[in-house]
């Protein structure tokens, strides 16, 4: 469930992700938590997987919240 | 998705991991290493201290080569699959003391997360214990990444950092080869009985440990993880490679004893091999070495892999548990097995110190959740 259509945003820790997926669900934003696809990074770790149509609206709301974030990754 | 790329993904899974270890283990025992301690990373790590005398307990000293082959292997694999990346950066002396009191947990309860595994594939049901410890402690670590725990983001360094580990311990490696002894009564100290004294012949230890490496790297192979995974995101990829080592080990355990005299396979709580069934401290132990884990962002195994593939914050924690094994053994913190003497079972554990260690630890942990929580701002 990584394929295309959808996109990940990759943070700094799991807490970073838990507290990601608290606010942009808050919004109406449909998204959900997966392990780190090993293709995208060596981390152990999750990323918070939505679909690409809402990654301006995602990167807003993590903006206004201040959450520390380390890329947005679209799956082409 | 090309067929090569599609057989990789097949190969390299959790799965596929759980069950090289879970064979090769059992078989590291055949060929020499110490009863339900095929692979013990911080057993291992511990003896590797010894080794260089940084503590003196005589029974527990020997250049563990599984270790550099775990390092080794994930090593190779970063740089073959283009995933090495020299990165450090955040609280190494937080990371440092986690990886102490880790140690020190884990010491209690005489295993780290793979050997409690590997324990219980052998019939030892103290690890059931000690699993339900680790649990409860990665548990007690989940509250506090909902709090908003971290230490902070790992950057980009020079290629030095990411080196470091790799480098020195292919140096030690080289330095047992070449100069076993650098004279009377100096290093390296290798044990003459006890668990020091055991192990497989050094070319098989080191060959499993990278090929362990290669494999573990490449699928993420996390005990840590796949609790945390399984509890926070309900996915249970990483828990099906802990099953398969279990299934695996328990089934390579029967085949040894069948093939062979040993005995491989013993259900009981008493008197288990390098083990103590003080349920307790062996909770309490695992308690401690499953928060430490989580806040520091893996299992040992996990944080040797990582410290291959260049991370440095994972290399301080692996030095840290290094410490730890000194500091465990020079205060007489770490527990005592069981033993039978004239037929009667002494019940092993740890001393007072120990259990004081275990407290203080715990109470550190939870001081470090409190202290890091909340921090998610760019800074």
């Amino acid at each position: 469930m990584t394929g295309a259509g959808y996109a990940l945003l990759l943070l700094p820790s799991v807490s970073h992700a838990l507290l990601s997926e608290k606010v942009v669900k808050a919004e109406g934003i449909s998204c959900k938590l997966i392990p780190t696809p090993r293709e995208i990074s060596t981390d152990c770790g999750i990323v918070l997987r939505f679909l690409k149509e809402d990654k301006k609206r995602l990167e807003n709301v993590i903006e206004e919240n201040g959450i520390d974030f380390k890329r947005i990754v679209v799956i082409q | 998705m090309s067929k090569g790329k599609k057989l990789t993904k097949a190969l390299f899974n959790p799965i596929v991991t759980g069950t090289i270890i879970g064979v090769l283990a059992p078989l590291l025992v055949h060929f020499g290493n110490p009863p339900n301690m095929g692979i013990c990373v911080a057993c291992f790590e511990r003896d590797m201290a010894g080794a260089m005398g940084l503590h003196r307990a005589s029974v527990v000293q020997y250049f563990r080569p599984e270790i550099i082959g775990f390092v080794l292997g994930a090593f190779i694999a970063a740089i073959v699959w283009k995933e090495w990346k020299s990165r450090t950066g955040s609280a190494p002396l937080v990371r440092f003391s986690l990886g102490v009191f880790a140690m020190i947990g884990a010491l209690v309860f005489l295993g780290c997360p793979w050997r409690a595994l590997l324990r219980l594939a052998g019939g030892d049901l103290n690890a059931v214990i000690g699993l339900l410890g680790l649990a409860a402690g990665v548990v007690l670590g989940i509250g506090f990444l909902r709090r908003g725990f971290n230490l902070g983001r790992a950057r980009p360094s020079m290629p030095a950092t990411g080196l470091m580990l790799p480098v020195l311990l292919t140096a030690g490696l080289l330095l047992t080869v070449l100069v076993p002894k650098i004279g009377e009564g100096l290093a390296f100290f290798s044990s003459q009985q006890g668990p020091g004294s055991q192990h497989a012949p050094l070319l098989i230890s080191l060959f499993i440990g990278i090929l362990v490496g290669v494999f573990a790297q490449r699928s993420r192979f996390c005990t840590i993880g796949a609790i945390r995974d399984t509890l926070i995101i309900r996915d249970r990829r990483l828990l099906t490679g802990i099953i398969a080592l279990v299934i695996t080990a328990f089934a390579t355990n029967l085949l040894l004893s069948v093939l062979t005299d040993a005995t491989y396979f013993r259900l009981s709580f008493a008197a288990q091999p390098v083990a103590h069934s003080s349920y307790l401290w062996n909770f309490a132990g695992m308690v401690l070495a499953g928060l430490a884990f989580v806040l520091s962002g893996g299992c040992p195994g996990r944080q040797l892999f990582l410290s291959g593939e260049g991370d440095g914050d994972a290399a301080v924690f692996v030095l840290g548990m290094i410490a730890g094994a000194a500091l465990a053994h020079n205060f007489g913190l770490a527990a005592i097995p069981d033993r039978i003497v004239e037929g009667s079972l002494i019940t092993g554990g740890p001393a007072l110190p120990g259990m004081v260690a275990v407290g203080l630890g715990i109470v550190f942990c939870l001081g470090v959740g409190f202290s890091c929580s909340g921090k998610y701002r760019r800074g």
